[in-house]
């Protein structure tokens, strides 16, 4: 039931290493629940490791930038790193309106009418 | 009309809106049940470490043997219809893991406080960081030991509500009762979501 | 032969006195035989003695002239000295030998005061370098916790920055405890090879110079995803590469690549790591051979300042089986350095997902800390009460990274004002509550 976790509590390949020293996303909005796919017959060559496993997770279908850290087991702030870059390169899409924000009445009623229609 | 439950990795393509929820509470309280009883997907962590463990534990020099502690992040998702999914994240909500969900609270639409009935003063401090940031919140006891439950006044008084905040007493394992908890948080804040908004739309 | 000699001249004992004096001749002549035989030998042995003593005294002063100071130099670290032997001058009373056993004797008290020194001071750097290892490992703890909970994109490059410096000291740390022989550290699970090489990479300086290649030969029946480095030889081999790219980037143009890759080879696979320098000088070279080559490497060849690269190559390389060769020359025109990885050293990890489940660790110690301050106040039937509710809405601070709420105007901080105004609300709390 439970999915995979990181295998050692201090990763070998660093952070650093992973996003080439940089810190800082390409694009600013992307939030931790921001929904990306990869974009149509995209090819993850002359692409990093992790950059490539973005690229072939997301090829899939639609994810949050939420469950590709999980599911990638990379934490967020690299993940919102790479998810930008390959955003950069057309080589993933984003489905969500852009930067998270707080929903408002209506948004909040579809989402009551949905919780209410679980029950 | 809510999608069942299935190890379906991926989103319908339809969906364009995602929502969150921060269900909060102290350790084994049930955060972890409460995400993966209303979640579709088998509930994900994204590894959070707030103190680090096992690395050096094999060190016979006894490099650090510093107090560790892993505090896993637990999300899970419910797609509540084709454009809308809703994404619950199960964190510790103490003062000392603030800087951990404080990005996760950006955009939230609130927060369900879960507590236990045995040891409620362990929620007491989530709820104070709460009303610091201003966001709206629930409270649910997680009666998973069908325990008796004090008065409703008496519960309030303890975790000295304003009248408006709903209490709640649910079971993290049912997912009818786990819904209803979620339902009187999000009406909550729909009660006070400004009404300029519903006026300009 | 026979020596006249008038001692006896009475001519009325002359028959007697022939026999007697015959017979005293023989003896005489005998006596004087024997006497002149001795004499002559007592002068060889003399002269032989003489000679003995001039050997003697030859072997000491090649001793005090030669041995002594060579077999000093050499003590002194000079490897490549060599101890002249003894004269020898075919000697039969054991003097030389002698000679030769007091000079192993010296050789055998300074070895033995050299390695008690050695060792007493191995034991005291370990001592050091222990506590040291401990701080920085506390320290690059802490920061690769940071940039978990951390998600300001400022603060996380800052932590990049320390963080790479962290790696790049735990490193040097590795290394000097290879050499003092003490233990190398964190131990890892079986990785993949393609990780072991990446994380060589980001501990050192320039990192960004280096390229990985993604490309793996298919060994042990297996592609590059699946291609492991067992447990024992996962830091061993980090700390091999690492040095490896280390002595590469620092003897290469400061733009120049640095290429990592790995080929088939005989039972294991070739890790190659080549630069685009000018090559090692050949005394640079020889250098490294010998260093790679030892087992064990005396305190007093690290240098100072030290340079302790190959030494740790060479003495992991021997520890665990690995083979490092730096002599040949790369492709792109400066070193090759070639570290064979047996097939023992090698595994076949199953594709990323499949990784055994770290048990959760439970939480233990996260305790309700901040509620017991109000555990004084009860409820009328004992519930604890909580106290300090922000009552007050005015004073409620926005929350943190507030929302620019790009088009909607319901932000957070517009929530907060809304809880306020809409106080009264529509009260059917209780109504959900007593519901459940």
């Amino acid at each position: 039931m439970s999915p995979p976790r990181r295998r050692d509590r201090e990763a070998l390949v660093r952070p650093y290493l992973i996003t080439g020293g940089r810190a800082h996303p390409t694009v600013g909005s992307l939030g931790i629940t921001t929904l990306v796919r990869a974009a149509p017959e995209t090819e993850s060559l002359g692409l990093g490791p992790e950059h490539r496993r973005v690229v072939r997770l997301c090829s899939g279908g639609a994810l949050s930038v939420a469950e590709i850290a999980a599911r990638l087991e990379l934490p967020a702030s690299v993940t919102r790193v790479i998810v930008a870059d390959l955003l950069d390169e057309n080589r993933l899409q984003v489905l969500s309106s852009g930067r998270e924000q707080a929903p408002d009445r209506e948004l909040l009623q579809e989402v009551l009418d949905g919780l209410r229609a679980l029950r | 009309m809510g999608s069942e439950p299935s190890d379906e990795v991926y989103l319908a393509p339809t969906v364009r809106t995602a929502v969150k929820v921060l269900v909060l509470g102290p350790f084994a309280v049930g955060k972890s049940t409460f995400v993966g009883t209303l979640s579709e997907i088998p509930p994900l962590y994204t590894e959070e470490t707030i103190t680090r463990t096992g690395a050096v534990a094999d060190d016979p020099h006894g490099i650090s043997g510093k107090t560790t502690t892993t505090v896993a992040l637990d999300f899970g998702r419910r797609t509540l219809n084709d454009r809308l999914v809703l994404y619950m994240f199960g964190t510790p909500g103490q003062r000392r893991f603030l800087s951990l969900w404080e990005d996760l609270a950006y955009g939230s639409l609130g927060a369900l406080v879960l507590a236990d009935i045995a040891r409620i003063e362990e929620s007491f401090e989530i709820i104070g960081v709460l009303e610091e940031r201003g966001l709206p919140y629930a409270v649910a006891i997680n009666d998973f030991r069908n325990a008796e439950m004090p008065p409703d006044e008496e519960l309030r008084e303890a975790f000295d509500l304003l009248p408006e905040v709903p209490l709640v007493t649910c079971d993290a394992r049912e997912r009818d009762s786990a819904a209803r908890a979620m339902i009187s948080l999000v009406e909550h804040v729909l009660s006070v979501c400004p009404q300029q908004s519903q006026e300009s739309a | 032969m026979t020596q006249q000699h008038p001692m006896f001249p009475s001519p009325q004992r002359a028959a007697r006195g022939a026999v007697v004096r015959s017979a005293v001749g023989a003896g005489l002549a005998a006596l004087v035989v024997t006497g002149a035989v001795t004499v002559l030998r007592q002068r060889n042995r003399i002269a032989e003695l003489l000679r003995q003593l001039d050997n003697h005294e030859a072997e000491l002063e090649h001793l005090r002239t030669k041995r002594l100071p060579a077999l000093a130099e050499s003590l002194n670290g000079g490897t490549h000295v060599r101890v002249p032997g003894p004269l020898g001058g075919g000697d039969e009373n054991g003097a030389a030998e002698s000679l030769e056993a007091l000079v192993g004797g010296i050789e055998e008290v300074v070895r033995l005061t050299r390695e008690h020194v050695e060792q007493a001071s191995r034991r005291t750097l370990t001592g050091v370098l222990d506590t040291v290892r401990g701080l920085a490992a506390e320290q690059h703890m802490a920061v690769s916790e940071m940039q978990h909970r951390h998600d300001d994109a400022d603060v996380l490059a800052d932590l990049y920055t320390i963080d790479h410096a962290g790696s790049q000291l735990s490193r040097r740390l590795r290394g000097f405890a290879v050499l003092f022989g003490a233990w190398i550290g964190q131990q890892r699970s079986a990785t993949l090879l393609q990780e072991v090489l990446r994380g060589a990479q980001s501990q050192i300086r320039d990192y960004q110079r280096v390229t990985v290649s993604p490309h793996c030969p298919r060994s042990l029946g297996c592609g590059p995803e699946e291609l492991g480095v067992v447990t024992r030889a996962v830091e061993p081999l980090v700390l091999v590469v690492a040095e490896l790219l280390d002595n590469a980037t620092r003897y290469s143009p400061p733009y120049a690549q640095v290429w990592v890759g790995v080929q088939p080879a005989h039972n294991g696979v070739a890790v190659t790591v080549e630069d685009a320098g000018v090559g090692m000088p050949l005394e640079e070279q020889r250098r490294a051979a010998r260093l790679l080559s030892n087992e064990r490497v005396p305190l007093d060849e690290i240098g100072d300042p030290p340079r302790v690269g190959f030494a740790v190559i060479g003495l992991l390389a021997a520890r665990y089986g690995l083979r490092v060769s730096v002599d040949s020359p790369s492709s792109y025109g400066g070193v090759r350095a070639v570290v064979f990885v047996p097939n023992e050293l090698l595994t076949r990890l199953d594709s990323e997902e499949s990784e055994p489940e770290e048990t959760r660790q439970p939480a233990s110690t996260v305790t309700a800390s901040g509620a017991g301050s109000n555990g004084t106040e009860t409820t009328s039937s004992g519930l604890p009460k909580r106290g300090g509710r922000k009552r007050n809405a005015a004073a409620r601070p926005a929350p943190a990274a507030a929302p620019d709420s790009s088009g909607s105007a319901v932000g957070l901080a517009a929530w907060q004002q809304a809880t306020e105004a809409n106080s009264p609300g529509r009260g059917n709390d209780d109504g959900e509550d007593g519901e459940a």
